[in-house]
């Protein structure tokens, strides 16, 4: 790694042996953070519709944390590194 | 003092982001720790710890654990969505919550007090700016721990009977009490109690004297003063406590903590500590390691290398113990299913009859 400017800001520590992982690693995540707000404003706007314009309804929090639990089950679940159905390494 | 007012696309935005942090943090603690434990195999008492610690760090799965330590904790804090700036969009009305009058004696602060270099030297937690700087830093960190076990009033409350189930003080010195939640708890469990709190942190004790309850306020007050040169009267607490405190503290500091502990206990009197010890198993002493650099908290490791049983004895104490800390039910069953952190109590008696010299 090239020697950085003086009072350049400190390096974000790294995991991988590729320092770009890391960083295409944090576009990955923020992306998904970006997908999951997105699905809730599109829950809002639905709940919305379905009260024809009225004020949308309460939001169940246990049930959002429920969901946002599941979409993370779906995003991260790959990054466990194990087989869902039995086969060759 | 009310909850941060929430307003518009914005802040539905960053309370999604915020669930989508917390859940991430689920995953992380609960099904990618789950998946190292299975992934790597505990070695035997004779392997080589480096060994064994370079086969863990090389391991894909545990850095994609470092990893998402790291950064789930810079969302949750930094960058648009984060809670630096969920509070800040909030600042008017936050201020205004905490100018409110209290009554006299239960908040004293220090503006001539210079806090020790180390305390401004780092961004402890990840939280940009510290708890040192800004008016409404500690509602952020507020917000940062409010749905984990550090922000939970059962853990204090878990410590402070355990406590109190050994001693019964009159006088009761909270060290280090962050925004209220352990000084509450010591006062609840011991009604007859005074209980002081100190900080270094303005921020935190602003906030603690404003959600004191209001059965609390004749009993409990803050005032801002470091942990190791309280310039309190010597003797003058029964009970003398921190929660989560000696970790972030150089060894040096803990070391004058120590002292200053034995000074200002009295004759008989007990000091406990709510902190973290490295732990025996072997992966779990590479993560706690590891967690020190990734959550920012040099000073993690440090008082683990201070012999507590002299230094307390130094200090005119005459019993010192080091037990393990249930945070929860079950936390120290060896087949508990999620990463934590290694929960220790340091409890020291302090001799009944004391030497001229002390």
């Amino acid at each position: 790694m090239p020697t950085p400017v003086p009072d350049a800001p400190p390096l974000e520590q790294t995991f991988f042996d590729d320092p770009v992982l890391d960083r295409l690693m944090g576009t990955t995540i923020a992306l998904a953070a970006e997908v999951y707000m997105l699905r809730s404003r599109l829950r809002a706007v639905e709940r919305m519709l379905a009260k024809e314009g009225r004020e949308p309804e309460t939001i169940d929090e246990a049930a959002e944390r429920r969901d946002a639990m599941a979409f993370v089950q779906h995003i991260l679940g790959p990054t466990l590194g194990e087989q869902q159905s039995r086969g060759p390494e | 003092m009310n909850a941060p007012v929430t307003r518009g696309v914005r802040d539905n935005d960053t309370i999604a982001y915020q669930r989508f942090v917390a859940a991430a943090r689920g995953f992380w603690a609960n099904d990618l720790f789950a998946a190292l434990r299975r992934q790597v195999r505990t070695p035997d008492t004779t392997a080589d710890p480096q060994a064994f610690a370079s086969l863990v760090d090389a391991h894909p799965t545990h850095r994609i654990f470092a990893f998402l330590e790291r950064h789930l904790q810079r969302m949750r804090y930094s960058g648009p969505f984060g809670l630096v700036q969920r509070v800040e969009r909030d600042r008017d009305v936050l201020l205004a919550s905490l100018c409110d009058p209290l009554p006299e004696g239960l908040l004293h602060l220090d503006p001539e007090l210079s806090p020790p270099p180390y305390y401004a030297e780092f961004d402890i937690h990840q939280h940009p700016g510290g708890l040192g700087g800004d008016t409404l830093a500690a509602l952020v960190y507020r917000e940062a721990v409010g749905s984990g076990v550090v922000g939970q009033p059962a853990l204090h409350r878990r410590f402070a009977q355990l406590v109190t189930a050994k001693t019964t003080p009159a006088r009761i010195l909270d060290l280090g009490c962050g925004f209220g939640r352990s000084a509450w708890a010591f006062a609840d469990a011991v009604p007859t109690a005074s209980v002081l709190g100190l900080d270094l942190s303005a921020s935190c004790l602003t906030v603690a004297a404003h959600d004191t309850p209001e059965h609390l306020r004749t009993r409990v007050s803050f005032a801002q003063a470091d942990a190791a040169a309280t310039k309190l009267p010597r003797a003058s607490f029964d009970l003398v406590t921190s929660t989560m405190l000696l970790h972030e503290m150089p060894e040096h500091a803990v070391r004058a903590l120590i002292e200053e502990t034995g000074r200002v206990t009295s004759a008989g009197g007990v000091v406990a500590h709510l902190d973290f010890l490295p732990p025996d198993d072997p992966l779990l002493r590479i993560l706690f390691a590891g967690h020190a650099r990734r959550n920012n908290e040099p000073f993690l490791l440090e008082h683990a290398r201070i012999d507590v049983a002299a230094a307390y004895a130094r200090a005119g104490f005459a019993r010192v113990e080091t037990f393990d800390f249930a945070e929860e039910d079950g936390a120290l069953d060896a087949d508990f299913p999620r990463w934590r952190l290694p929960w220790k109590v340091i409890l020291a008696v302090k001799d009944a009859a004391e030497s001229p010299g002390q």
